[in-house]
């Protein structure tokens, strides 16, 4: 019933999430954080909205110059739009797989994002925002005023699962033991503000400036690794209260200012510092499909994408993160992402171990 | 001293890697004392304080006498790892590839994946790809105060590669792209909504104009201001008096119009302002470029009326004739609700733009300093990318040939 997909993550980019408003730090401009850890973080509602925008365009790709007007489809035979929807043929040239799905005839761009027209029911002729029909709407949920879907597509926060640290031995990557223990590698904690490494004979390390005495080794080999592009030679644990202060001291903090065309120097009150987490970052994170298959369903919102076309939307496009990225300034150097997803256990019932928290 | 320890795995006669290079760097910053290496009484103190040091130095003529401590660290930099003959570090091209490939920066051996990349973008999206020496050494200040050198030079957080950020070339390229409509904006309206497109819109001024233009404030004056602003400061436009004159002078919504249809825009239309100079994201995505190479410059002030040098200021810069790739794509993401001879058209002018710009910039110089000519580039080996036909400028070439 509800199929699981792991996502991994890697930042290729430094990247912002900005909260907004102002908040007390040594930056101007402070990025999430998850509130009891204190470490960064990619929320789930960012990461839903980029996808949401990414699908439709992987799809409008495909369809474009194919959708029929709205005329068109009003014409054909049918009570609602619902069936009209269903019962119009591509003229033969009806896309493969989730892109021809029944609906996505009238999938268009204001499908994703925010909806600007809630206030109408979904069938108004001035419905400008999000069209309830397409596979998009109905993957991801919509709100209009007669009707009202809960999206199938649950999406988690993204949370560090190796952080990238400069030392004398070259960058290396740390996590902690109960990081590990999120993908399923069982390594037992080093000793209080001692670290372990993969030989274990380094004496001291410097992990940006704290200066950190090797108290063993850990037994990660590549193949337990082998989603990520890093070597397990280069991961280091750390105990879990100094993975935060170590994260939070190696974001990547600039400062910026404005240069005025005219003159070529700064700009007078032009200058500001934001933080970003840092190049090369490995998150991870899961994403549940909901197929709500129960049987008993509201004829109005038929058909339903099966979880499969989900999945497959999902991964077609998950490539747009390594171009278009995900927070803030992505044109200018920030915010790109190259994405994994990974299928988990199908899950038909039992515990979970994860809540869903969105 | 123990804690040190690992420390003195480094050996500077051989410094390598770019790990052992910024620890050096980073952990010989002090002593700041006047005193001098002659002074020591015995090679253990001295070792003491400066454990990199192998054989008693306090006989090599190079240091003996006149080191104060607080140079001697830069000194055994210049002469022993970047060393007199070379003139600069190179690094193992290890380090350099783990972050090109986390960069998503494709060497010349990959160019068929960032092809295929393409291929998957929606239609009329390109990359623009191309290899460059430098002709000048390169320098970017980095935010790191606690180095041997007063101006080291911009590096990535946490693989401490020397870079030129995403940010830098796109900064640059911008200015180098407002070259092209500048002096004779009027006729080269194209050519500012092509620039707009790429790069974006959303400051301020365009967000003033905008909420009056959609009747969200009356404000005309403040319209006016931000008109002239926009001109001004994003477009970098030589206005003279008498349109600023002509602008103050507009009394309503349509004679405002009219100064855009005239003077910047080809597309305005009665009264709807173009989707170019609306807030938008830019369709050009910049990758940033990391550099093998490290070297010192030094800039000497000179005493204006003793005609000698003063204080020496050094530099920590990528020196001349290192290598770099400039990676760049291209994604109309907007272009789905365009039909595909306006978006063609479009990517046309904006492919041919850039490579004008990209052209210019060789000549002016990225990173800081470039009016003592620092920055300038190369260009070998252009390259396009692109997953419709398109015609592509004249030198560059596609990705088949």
């Amino acid at each position: 019933m509800v199929k699981t997909l792991e996502v991994y993550a890697m930042a290729t980019d430094p990247i912002y999430i900005g909260t907004g408003g102002y908040n007390i730090g040594r930056v101007d401009n402070t990025i999430v954080r998850d509130p009891i850890t204190n470490i960064p973080k990619i929320p789930g509602s960012s990461l839903a909205g980029t996808w949401r925008y990414y699908v439709v365009l992987e799809a409008l790709k495909d369809l474009k110059g194919k959708q029929p007007s709205f005329d068109k489809i009003k014409n054909q035979s049918g009570n609602t739009i619902a069936e009209k929807l269903k019962n119009y043929n591509w003229n033969n040239s009806q896309p493969n797989g989730w892109k021809g799905f029944v609906g996505n005839q009238i999938l268009k761009i204001s499908c994703a994002g925010q909806d600007d027209a809630p206030q109408l029911e979904r069938d108004d002729e001035n419905n400008t925002g999000h069209c309830g029909h397409c596979i998009v709407c109905k993957g991801f949920g919509f709100s209009k005023k007669d009707i009202s879907w809960q999206g199938m597509i649950f999406f988690s926060d993204l949370n560090i699962l190796f952080f990238p640290v400069f030392t004398m031995k070259g960058t290396k990557w740390i996590t902690t033991a109960s990081i590990l223990k999120e993908i399923k590698i069982n390594e037992s904690l080093p000793e209080e503000n001692k670290i372990k490494t993969k030989n274990g004979n380094e004496g001291h390390l410097n992990l940006g400036w704290l200066y950190l005495e090797v108290s063993g080794s850990h037994n990660i080999n590549d193949s337990q690794i082998s989603n990520f592009s890093i070597k397990s030679e280069d991961i280091i644990i750390v105990s879990e209260s100094l993975f935060s202060h170590i994260v939070n001291s190696n974001l990547e903090v600039r400062t910026s200012v404005s240069i005025d065309p005219i003159t070529g120097a700064a700009k007078e009150g032009a200058l500001f510092t934001s933080e970003a987490i840092p190049r090369g970052t490995i998150f991870y994170g899961s994403i549940r499909i909901f197929n709500k298959e129960f049987g008993e369903l509201d004829s109005k919102i038929e058909p339903l994408p099966t979880a499969d076309d989900l999945e497959q939307a999902l991964k077609d496009s998950a490539h747009y993160y390594e171009s278009l990225g995900i927070g803030g300034m992505t044109t200018r150097g920030f915010g790109r992402l190259k994405i994994q997803l990974i299928n988990g256990n199908s899950q038909t019932g039992g515990s979970q171990d994860e809540q869903p928290n969105q | 001293m123990a804690k040190f320890e690992a420390l003195l795995e480094i050996n500077p006669k051989n410094v390598q890697s770019l790990a052992e290079y910024i620890a050096y760097c980073k952990y010989y910053f002090k002593p700041k004392s006047e005193d001098k290496i002659k002074n020591y009484s015995d090679f253990y103190s001295l070792k003491n304080d400066f454990p990199f040091i192998r054989q008693d130095i306090r006989k090599n003529s190079t240091y003996k006498s006149n080191e104060t401590l607080k140079d001697f660290p830069l000194n055994w930099l210049k002469n022993e790892i970047i060393g007199k003959e070379k003139k600069y570090v190179e690094f193992d091209n290890k380090d350099i590839q783990i972050i090109q490939k986390i960069s998503g920066i494709y060497e010349e051996s990959q160019l068929n994946n960032l092809q295929e990349y393409v291929n998957k973008l929606p239609k009329y999206s390109f990359a623009i790809w191309f290899k460059f020496q430098l002709e000048a050494p390169y320098f970017s200040k980095d935010d790191d105060e606690f180095y041997i050198i007063q101006n080291p030079i911009l590096k990535e957080t946490n693989f401490k590669v020397p870079m030129v950020r995403g940010s830098g070339w796109k900064g640059a390229l911008a200015s180098a792209f407002r070259e092209l409509f500048r002096e004779d904006f009027q006729n080269n309206k194209e050519k500012i909504e092509s620039f707009l497109r790429v790069f974006g819109a959303g400051s301020e001024s365009i967000k003033t104009i905008e909420s009056y233009v959609f009747g969200k404030s009356g404000d005309l004056n403040k319209a006016k201001d931000s008109l002239l602003k926009f001109m001004l400061f994003e477009l970098g436009l030589k206005i003279d008096s008498n349109l600023i004159k002509e602008v103050k002078g507009k009394n309503n919504k349509e004679e405002l119009f009219q100064i855009l249809r005239d003077k910047l825009s080809a597309k305005t239309s009665d009264s709807k302002l173009p989707s170019e100079f609306q807030t938008h994201k830019g369709r050009a995505i910049f990758y940033p470029t990391y550099f093998d190479r490290l070297s010192l410059e030094i800039i000497n002030p000179h005493d204006r009326r003793k005609r000698a040098g003063t204080n020496p200021i050094h530099y920590e810069v990528v020196p001349k004739g290192t290598e770099g790739i400039f990676q760049l794509i291209y994604i109309p993401f907007d272009g789905v609700l365009k039909p595909d001879e306006e978006l063609k058209a479009e990517a046309e002018k904006d492919l041919n733009n850039l490579s004008v710009a990209v052209a210019i910039l060789s000549k002016q110089g990225i990173g800081a300093k470039i009016k003592l000519g620092w920055g300038k580039f190369k260009i070998e080996n252009k390259k396009v990318f692109l997953n419709e036909e398109l015609d592509i400028p004249e030198e560059w070439k596609k990705c088949q040939d």
